[in-house]
Formats: C-alpha cells, sequence, structure tokens
C-alpha cells in the first residue's frame, strides 16, 4: 500500500488556500481584522440604530401625537398603522428582506446562499425597523442589529471576494457584534453567533466572533456606559424547593414559546392569504391592530424593556401580568406577521418576565418564606421563554447571566432553560427563527447537514481502504490476497505507480463461478477503467455526489495536479458512516 | 464504464455459439509472429463489431506485453476489453506451424482465441475464458479442432461444448452459491 504522505495533503491544502484572492496574510488575520472592522460597525451600528428608535418614538409619540391632538386617547390607533404603512413602503418597494425579524434571513443566507446577504438591506432594516418600533409596533430591536450587522459584514467579505466560509464566519461576527452591542452582553453575542447563526461551535469561528463582539461591547460601553437597559435586582436562591417551581416555569415557558412560535407565522399565513390587499398596507393593518390593543394596555408597545424591569420589580397584579402574556403574544403576532420589521428576541423576554413574574408572585403569596421575590421568576422566565423559542439554551443562560451580574441565577436558569427547550422541542421541531425558513419549504436541518460536509474534505478521512497493486498481477493471486487482506478493494496501478483502474468485490462476483482462466487473467482484464476519481481538496458532498453517479463503492484520491497519482482511497460505507456520525450529533444539537 | 445487474446477467449467459460465425475463423493462418496473428485475426471483423481497428490492435497488443496469453497444449486466449469493439466477438484461428504466445509449457500455439469485449461487458471474461479452457482440456476435443476440415466442422466441434453454457456451468458450481458476491 502506497502510504499517503502528508506533504501529498498538506501540499493541497496550499493549493487551495492559493485559490483565496489577494492574501498578504493569513486567513485567520485576515478574518480578525475584519471581525475588528465588523464590531465596530455591529457597535456603533446599535447605537445609531437605538437613537433611531428614540427619535421616532419622540417623533411620534409627541410631535404625531400632539398633531393627531383632536383624536384624544384615540390617535394612539392611527400611530402604528402609519409606522406600518411607511414600513410596508419599504419593504414591498427597496428590500423584502427586511420584512420580519431578520434572524431567519440572516440564517438563511448563511444556509442557502453562502453567507451573502444583499447591501441594501442593512439601510432598509435600520429605517424600517426604526419606524416600526418607534411608532409602537411591538417587536424587538435585537433582530435588526443581528441583521444589520450581519448585512455589513457580508458586504465587506463580498467586496473583498472571500471564500464562503469565511463570509459565513463574518456574517455571524456581526450577528454577535449586534447582540454584544445592544444587550451588553459580549459573551451571548459570541454563543448567539455560533450557536443560532452558525448551528456549531467550532474553535476558529470563536476568535472572530470574541473580536467582533468585544470590540462592539466597548463601543457600546463607551458611548452608552456600561449599564444595562434593566436593572435587575439582586437575586438568590432561598430554599432547594423552589428549584421545583423553577422547573413548572420551564414547563410553562415552552408552552408560551410554542404557542410564540405557532400564532406568529400562523399570523403571517393569514395576511399573506389576503393577495387582494396590497402587500405594503398589511404592516398598517397590523399597526392598527396594535394600536387598537394599546388603547386599553398600552404597555405592549414598542420594545418593552421599562415595562419588563416594572414586572421584575413586582409593580404589577398577578391579573395584569398574564393579562400582559396575551396582549404581548397578540401584538407581536399582528406587527411582525403583517409584514412588519423588527425583531423577536425582546418580545420573547417580554413574554417570559411576565409569565415569571405571575408564577412567581403566586408561588411568593402561597410560600413566602420559601421563595425568591417574583423578580426573579421574571428573570428566569425571560431566559426560558426565549431559550425554548430559539433552541439557544447556551445563549439565553449566558445573555441573562450577562445582564444580572450574579452567578446565584445559574441553577435556576438553567434547569428552567434545559426543561423550556427539550419541551419545546418535543412540541414543535422548528423554532422561532426555523419555522419561516421551513414553511418556505426550506429543509434547516438537512442544509446545515450540506453545509457540514461541504466543510469536510475528502483529505480528513481518505485513508488505505484500497490495496495498491500492479495491473500486471496474476488474478490467482488477488483471489489469495483477498483472504489476507484487510482492504475492501484494489487500485489497479502502471509500472509507473500511475492509476489504471479498480477492482472491487462486485468485479470478482463472476469469477466466483468460473475458476479455471484464474491463472491466465490477471488485474488488467478485470479492473475497471475510466474510474472516476476525488481529489484531496474535494468535499464530502463531492465524494457523495460521484459515489451516486458512478454506483462504486470505493473511489481512488489522486493528486490536484496529476490525475494519475494515487494518494489513497476512499470507501462510500466510511462516507456514509461520517454522514450518519454527524446525523445523530445534529439531532443532539437540535433538541439542545 | 459501469453496467446494471441485468446487463451483466444477461452477458454472462451468452455461450460460444452465439459469439463465433463461420467468418470469424481462419483455418490456417498465414502469420508466424503473434502480433502479425492479431492482425490478421482482426481483419475478419467488419464494422458491425469493430469501432476502431488501430485502437483494437493497440489494445490487444498492450495487453499481450503485460502478461502472455499462451496457455498450455498449444492453446493462446489473446484478449481485451475495449470500447474499440461495438458487441463481444471471438475470432479463432489455427496456425499449423504454431505460433509463440509464451505458453507456460514453452511450446507455441496452433489454436487461437481471440476474444474481445467491450469495456462495459468485461464480467463475461470470467465465464467465456472458462468455457474455452473447459474445452481445450480435452485432449480428444483438442485433436478434433486441430483437425477439422473446415469452419464449419470446427464450429459443430465448439457447438457441441455443453460447458460454454452459462447456466450448465451454473448447475455445476451450485455448492458455492452461498459465496458472498
Amino acid at each position: 500500500m502506497q502510504e499517503i504522505s502528508e506533504n501529498d495533503v498538506s501540499s493541497c491544502d496550499t493549493v487551495c488556500k492559493n485559490k483565496k484572492p489577494r492574501i498578504h496574510f493569513s486567513d485567520e488575520t485576515k478574518l480578525l481584522f475584519l471581525a475588528f472592522l465588523v464590531g465596530i460597525i455591529g457597535g456603533y451600528g446599535a447605537i445609531i440604530f437605538r437613537s433611531m428608535i428614540f427619535g421616532t418614538q419622540h417623533v411620534a409619540m409627541v410631535n404625531l401625537r400632539n398633531l393627531l391632538g383632536f383624536m384624544g386617547p384615540y390617535a394612539i390607533v392611527i400611530i402604528p398603522a402609519i409606522g406600518g404603512l411607511i414600513v410596508g413602503l419599504i419593504t414591498t418597494y427597496f428590500a423584502s428582506e427586511a420584512k420580519g425579524h431578520g434572524v431567519p434571513e440572516v440564517m438563511g443566507a448563511v444556509l442557502m446562499n453562502d453567507g451573502r446577504i444583499r447591501p441594501s438591506v442593512s439601510i432598509a432594516k435600520i429605517l424600517a425597523s426604526a419606524l416600526c418600533i418607534g411608532t409602537g409596533g411591538s417587536a424587538g430591536r435585537e433582530g435588526p442589529i443581528v441583521q444589520i450587522g450581519a448585512a455589513f459584514a457580508s458586504t465587506v467579505a463580498q467586496w473583498l471576494k472571500l471564500p464562503p466560509s469565511m463570509i459565513k464566519n463574518l456574517v455571524a461576527a456581526g450577528a454577535a457584534a449586534g447582540i454584544s452591542a445592544t444587550f451588553n452582553a459580549p459573551l451571548g453575542g459570541v454563543i448567539f453567533g455560533l450557536e443560532v447563526i452558525l448551528g456549531e461551535y467550532r474553535a476558529l469561528n470563536f476568535g472572530t466572533l470574541v473580536m467582533s463582539s468585544v470590540t462592539a461591547a466597548i463601543i457600546a460601553r463607551v458611548h452608552l456606559g456600561n449599564i444595562h437597559d434593566f436593572q435587575l435586582p439582586s437575586f438568590h436562591l432561598v430554599s432547594p424547593v423552589e428549584m421545583i417551581f423553577y422547573a413548572t416555569l420551564g414547563l410553562l415557558a415552552a408552552g408560551i414559546a410554542v404557542a410564540f412560535i405557532k400564532l406568529l407565522y400562523d399570523t403571517e399565513d393569514i395576511f399573506d392569504r389576503f393577495t387582494v390587499i396590497p402587500r405594503w398596507v398589511k404592516p398598517a393593518i397590523g399597526g392598527l391592530g396594535v394600536g387598537c390593543i394599546a388603547i386599553f394596555v398600552p404597555h405592549v408597545m414598542g420594545v418593552g424593556y421599562d415595562v419588563m424591569a416594572e414586572a421584575i420589580m413586582g409593580q404589577y397584579n398577578l391579573y395584569f401580568l398574564f393579562t400582559l402574556v396575551g396582549v404581548k403574544l397578540l401584538s407581536t403576532c399582528l406587527t411582525l406577521g403583517s409584514g412588519g420589521s423588527g425583531g423577536i428576541f425582546s418580545p420573547s423576554l417580554f413574554m417570559g418576565a411576565m409569565l415569571g413574574a405571575g408564577l412567581g408572585t403566586l408561588v411568593h403569596a402561597w410560600f413566602p418564606s420559601l421563595t425568591a421575590s417574583p423578580g426573579a421568576y421574571a428573570i428566569v422566565g425571560m431566559g426560558a421563554v426565549f431559550a425554548a423559542g430559539s433552541r439557544a439554551p447556551f445563549t439565553s443562560v449566558l445573555i441573562l447571566f450577562e445582564l444580572t451580574d450574579t452567578y446565584e441565577i445559574i441553577l435556576p436558569l438553567m434547569i428552567a432553560v434545559v426543561i423550556a427547550t427539550y419541551v419545546a422541542a418535543w412540541l414543535k421541531t422548528d423554532t422561532l427563527y426555523t419555522e419561516k425558513l421551513s414553511r418556505r419549504g426550506t429543509n434547516v436541518f438537512a442544509l446545515k447537514e450540506q453545509n457540514r460536509l461541504d466543510e469536510i474534505r475528502v483529505s480528513d478521512i481518505m485513508g488505505s481502504t484500497g490495496e495498491i497493486v500492479s495491473h500486471r498481477l496474476q488474478f490467482s493471486q488477488v483471489l489469495k490476497m483477498i483472504g489476507t487482506s484487510t482492504h475492501n478493494c484494489f487500485i489497479a496501478v502502471d509500472d509507473n505507480e500511475n492509476l489504471k483502474g479498480m477492482v472491487s468485490f462486485k468485479d470478482l462476483r463472476d469469477a466466483i463461478f468460473h475458476r479455471d482462466a484464474d491463472d491466465y487473467l490477471i488485474v488488467d482484464d478485470i479492473a475497471t477503467n475510466h474510474v472516476a476519481t476525488l481529489t484531496p481538496c474535494e468535499t464530502i458532498n463531492d465524494a457523495m455526489r460521484k459515489f451516486r453517479m458512478h454506483d462504486m463503492d470505493f473511489l481512488p484520491v489522486v493528486d490536484k495536479d496529476n490525475a494519475r497519482k494515487v494518494l489513497g482511497s476512499i470507501a462510500r460505507k466510511d462516507v456514509f458512516a461520517l454522514y450518519e456520525d454527524m446525523e445523530l450529533n445534529a439531532r443532539g444539537k437540535c433538541i439542545l | 464504464m459501469i453496467t446494471s445487474d441485468h446487463d451483466e446477467r444477461e452477458s454472462s449467459a451468452m455461450n460460444v455459439e452465439r459469439l463465433i460465425t463461420e467468418d470469424h475463423i481462419i483455418m490456417d493462418l498465414q502469420s508466424t509472429e503473434s502480433s502479425d496473428c492479431i492482425v490478421e485475426m482482426t481483419r475478419t471483423l467488419d464494422k458491425t463489431v469493430v469501432n476502431d481497428r488501430t485502437e483494437l490492435i493497440s489494445s490487444i497488443l498492450g495487453r499481450e506485453q503485460l502478461a502472455p496469453t499462451g496457455i498450455e497444449n498449444g492453446i493462446a486466449i489473446p484478449h481485451t476489453k475495449t470500447d474499440a469493439v461495438r458487441k463481444p466477438a471471438l475470432v479463432i484461428g489455427r496456425s499449423r506451424k504454431g505460433i509463440e504466445f509464451h505458453a507456460n509449457d514453452g511450446k507455441p500455439s496452433h489454436l487461437i482465441f481471440l476474444l474481445l469485449l467491450p469495456a462495459r461487458k468485461k464480467g463475461m471474461l470470467f465465464s467465456l475464458m472458462s468455457g474455452i479452457i473447459k474445452c481445450v482440456k480435452d485432449a480428444e476435443k483438442r485433436e478434433h479442432l486441430l483437425d477439422a476440415n473446415d469452419a464449419r466442422t470446427l464450429m459443430e466441434h465448439l457447438g457441441a461444448t455443453r460447458t460454454f453454457n452459462i447456466k450448465s456451468l451454473l448447475e455445476q458450481e451450485q455448492p458455492h452459491q452461498n459465496v458472498p458476491a
């Protein structure tokens, strides 16, 4: 058997890398520098976006409300509708990707378009979301900032003509920067990028995401101060019995999250079904619905951080807290389902906070000496609903941990988050982020598999599954070798060790019944010539395609620059075993 | 080239009677060298069989260079698998003087079976070669073939050979059927 030298593989790596244009220093250094740049833009993007929301809020809720003074309290019905109308025009005539909550669009770009996002999406998204949220639409600002950061990163990467793997990495870095700056949670940003956008944890991605996330967080802290949107009370676990209540909270959070996923996309489907209504009008109808709810419960408008803070501080009664869960769910579905622009992160936290505070109020009234204040349950509820909806438990725990600055929260938070995630996964396969893609007919999990297979090269798994033999070798010798060889096929080479063909067990099938010719046939007589080959640079997807196309059980791996120089071989069963392993791992990740 | 299982089965079922015709038998080869002999034998094949004669000859000679195709008792079975032929073909040549095909026993070959297969039908090689070898192993049969006065007589001697029929071979090899393919 010809040994596969490391030089052969590394030379191929070099060839692969050399394909990337304009490399003056290593890919890792280049990516880190670009991630730093993306972090700066992500940080400033979040600040500008935040300022735009406040500016729009001031114009809408002060100036416009004064202008509509003749309508009295009913002016609030019209304002979200006006915002929706402008948003509808932007998303219909400028960039349709700015519609919705952003993260599915980024995930879709990573999974289906090699991370390519149109540059206009950044501008459209920032305008549409600021208008939608500023005029009272019930949506979060995190999804848009994720999309803005990702779109900018993608634009830079495309401009520099980077390969798809680097574009995807930078897109995730852009998303991480957005989350980091908006929550002042750099660790949460990193994990969000890995867990939600890329769907995997890899050391190479980690460095890039850390760079962008930390840069964005520093910029946000410099300009906004090292504070969080809501001040959370100090927290401690009063009694171990409380874990039962937190577990119950996890169960309830799963139910709310699944209801949110279903209702949000059902609302979207209902709006899509009414084709007689122009697309640009639909967000205005959603805004009108939110306005009607806001007459009675104005708390549902906007991002709702102030309302969450008040719930955490225990300023609402039980009845009102549970009412807020329902009306926030409805108003968010109306805003985003009708085609408005904004995120689902804050609404998830909002519903979780209300649910947790409600349950906390209840259990604290029943067992005051055994339980913490309702605020603690509100914090855990926030994490649990978001984790259940996004199936991003790690992100959820870390962001809440960073927001509270206390380690005490970890135990109940982890229990509630894990229970919520598992129960939600059991109730519904798709998440808040993947449901949109699934309804469009995209199998997110299959695409993730395909993307993973595209990242594994033949050189990673090629080995010595085939015994290299001379094409002059007598067939009777081949039969003797079968008995002792650990290999499953024979690669025929000529006197100069150039590839001549392959002999598989399939080729030997007829020989079993006709042994008289054993001494007169040679390998060259029975070998399949002109076999398809692989090079170490090709991906496992390429290998699977060739195995299917040529109906071969083994394929020789040859040098990229010399198609007759055999480097090794690869077995169909090994490729499929790898695929099965990855599928099992992915199933595990789907649940967690 | 890949063939389906159906093709393989169909190919394997083919016997020598279907392969040879009177036109593909040379009762008295004029060549004295193996390479000339091969060229002479391929001349019997028309365009319904041969795609590219030059390529075909090159392929047969190329195979000869890898390992000799002469077998004991004055028999040689030069063969090749090549897309230069459209369908399987067998040309039989008889040389009174004998031609050197480097047989193991060192004797020249008097009966030459030129076996040609398209690359996609290479699976037939085992059955056809095995059939020819079984036939000529019998000294009496060899004598009949060498003494035949004309091509038709030679064909009759071959046609009477049951061993070329794959079905009968399979019946004989029944105990081997459990061997995994």
